[in-house]
């Protein structure tokens, strides 16, 4: 009964493109109201400041803020130059650096619009001049744009862990694995595609030896401040939000050394800082009440037993979790389906013993794809916003592949817990 | 009247923007040389951590506005982008609308939270014992401010609807079209690759 309620009101709210910060509080605050005898309304504003202050939660303005600072200093391009010097041999040459760059790149900045629109700027006329086929091209620009939310530090990653109260340090550690090892799935795919037809494929580069290693004074940077967050993570010295900081103030040490500082440089950072981190913040600070009250109502032990009238086996549950979450991603936008569906399902499959990090990094694998499937998928119209020339099928169907190796690897994870979760037995 | 009400208040709240941008950098440098300190010397300042998540909340609440005037706060468009320009006109007015509403809620049991702890003279459980009504008011006017705009946008929304100019009305509260949004975020790259 209570599901139904909630499930119809939250739709019919959503579908109203009522915003989804104000949906989700609408549905605490009512669903508080019918099944409860508390007032719990009243805990709004206490939940909210503290909510509001919560300091793992300021790790999210922060990378948001590291991505802006490196987008804003232009270093896309550099690191999208010095990639293709070193990855230009392999079949597919630029191709393999749009997967290569977007995975770098996306992996410090926190909007995935940015990023794709950045890569697809500094990327596309060098395809275009090199005779790329333009659908596979546009595709893997788009396809690359996902593996940033997967690979840390990754926002996504801290919502979930936020809403489902798992540490981030293990989440971070157990993206690592999938993430590089869906980048390669995404590098062999291009590889083998542009053996079997090379006209996908663009004129050879010949790159000297030399012309890379000084490319390298543009790759290395990036890297240092890769390691700086991650590494200080892992080593134990430093907390999420910690690392978040020293990589703000790393990356502008690095926009320093690319003289890209002035004023301006900075109000264009606060200003994409702020509008990208108060928008997750506002949708976190609804969600964090409505978890509230469903926990209150004890929303998860009703599902359970639910689930266990059903007599169904975890592993039928999880294929139709995933199921579920293959179809919502064709039409709901990434970040509100996580903040709606987490707090209800997770707690389901984690009571029939699934590992909450490794449910995590399934749960990211399925909006990666959601976010280069059609018709909602994000990436694949922002990539065609920027090329304003052509159709937009040629986009999906230039991405199709890739969400197929991302089947693949989902497929992989749920045979091979171990890939997300071998790491992780190291930190406690 | 009502456009220069709505200028102004896009350009304090952008200022607003600027402000809160400017006291999560500053809340990264005081972690970042915490860290350092404690790491490298065994030296700890102590209230890095409180004083950064104060830092949080007030620029969460001042940013809200800013967002809004950039139609950042997400809005699923589903049915909306189906509609003829009428219903769209119906279904902003609703998501404003409730919006409001739910700020106005929000923004009174925020004031409670703040009223609370004038009256219990409430401080932080930590070394610093930072009085807490000083960092929640600066919190609740940010809630206040945000509500405030809310009500801006419904009132200039349905001034231009009545004068009968629906676009003007659009523009002030519809959903941003994808290429808004990659302007928005990007616009700076887009103009320098075309430069060269």
């Amino acid at each position: 009964m209570i599901v139904t309620v909630t499930l119809i009101l939250l739709l019919l709210l959503l579908v109203l493109s009522v915003p989804v910060a104000a949906a989700l509080s609408f549905l605490g605050l009512s669903i508080g109201r019918i099944f409860s005898d508390f007032p719990l309304y009243r805990a709004m504003g206490e939940i909210t400041w503290s909510a509001s202050t919560d300091f793992l939660l300021l790790s999210i303005p922060l990378f948001v803020m590291l991505g802006e600072i490196l987008l804003r200093a232009g270093i896309a391009e550099k690191t999208y130059n010095a990639l293709n010097n070193w990855l230009s041999w392999l079949p597919g040459g630029l191709l393999q650096a749009n997967i290569g760059t977007s995975a770098l790149f996306a992996a410090t900045s926190g909007s995935s619009v940015a990023t794709a629109a950045t890569i697809t700027t500094v990327a596309l006329p060098q395809g275009r001049r090199f005779n790329y086929s333009e659908k596979l091209f546009a595709g893997s620009i788009a396809a690359g744009g996902t593996l940033g939310i997967l690979i840390p530090p990754s926002i996504n990653l801290i919502v979930y862990g936020f809403l489902t109260n798992t540490s981030i340090p293990r989440l971070f550690l157990a993206g690592i694995v999938p993430g590089i090892l869906l980048a390669l799935l995404f590098m062999l795919c291009l590889s083998i595609a542009c053996l079997i037809n090379p006209s996908l494929s663009g004129g050879k580069q010949d790159v000297s030896w030399q012309k890379r290693f000084t490319s390298l004074q543009d790759l290395i940077p990036v890297l240092i401040i890769f390691v700086i967050v991650i590494g200080s993570i892992y080593a134990g010295l430093a907390t999420p939000t910690e690392s978040a900081a020293l990589g703000v103030l790393a990356s502008l040490a690095l926009a320093f050394r690319y003289r890209a500082v002035s004023i301006d440089f900075f109000k264009q950072v606060f200003e994409g800082t702020i509008r990208t981190s108060s928008m997750i913040m506002l949708i976190l600070i609804s969600a964090n009440f409505l978890n509230f009250v469903l926990d209150s109502i004890g929303l998860a032990e009703m599902l359970n037993d639910f689930i266990i009238n059903l007599g169904a086996s975890p592993l039928q549950t999880l294929l139709v979790v995933i199921l579920l979450y293959i179809i919502l991603g064709f039409f709901v936008e990434t970040l509100s389906l996580m903040v709606i569906t987490v707090p209800i399902i997770a707690p389901i499959l984690i009571s029939m013993g699934y590992d909450p990090i490794w449910f995590g990094i399934l749960l990211i694998l399925l909006i990666e794809m959601a976010l280069i499937t059609p018709p909602v998928g994000l990436n694949l119209y922002v990539v065609q916003g920027v090329r304003r020339t052509g159709s937009i099928s040629d986009v999906m169907l230039g991405a199709a592949p890739f969400v197929f190796m991302i089947g693949i690897m989902i497929v992989l994870l749920v045979i091979f817990p171990e890939i997300a979760l071998y790491f992780t037995q190291f930190v406690n | 009247m009502i456009f220069h009400l709505l200028e102004k208040s896009e350009k304090i709240s952008q200022i607003a923007a600027w402000c809160s941008g400017l006291l999560l950098f500053l809340a990264s440098i005081m972690i970042a040389v915490e860290v350092v300190l404690r790491k490298a010397f065994a030296v700890s300042m102590g209230g890095a951590d409180e004083l950064s998540s104060y830092a949080l909340a007030i620029s969460c609440t001042w940013g809200f506005s800013y967002a809004l005037f950039r139609k950042s706060h997400i809005r699923i468009d589903v049915l909306y982008c189906r509609l003829p320009q009428k219903g769209r006109a119906f279904l902003d007015l609703l998501a404003y609308g409730l919006l409001a509403i739910y700020l106005v809620t929000l923004s009174y049991f925020g004031f409670l939270v703040v009223k609370t702890s004038v009256i219990k003279h409430s401080v932080a459980n930590t070394p610093l014992a930072t009085p807490l009504w000083i960092p929640q008011t600066l919190w609740l006017l940010g809630l206040f401010w945000f509500a405030f705009m809310i009500f801006v946008i419904l009132a200039a929304t349905s001034y231009y609807r009545l004068r009968g100019n629906p676009q003007q009305a659009a523009q002030v509260s519809g959903i941003s079209t994808l290429d808004e949004e990659i302007q928005e975020t990007a616009d700076v790259r887009i103009e320098r690759t075309q430069q060269k």
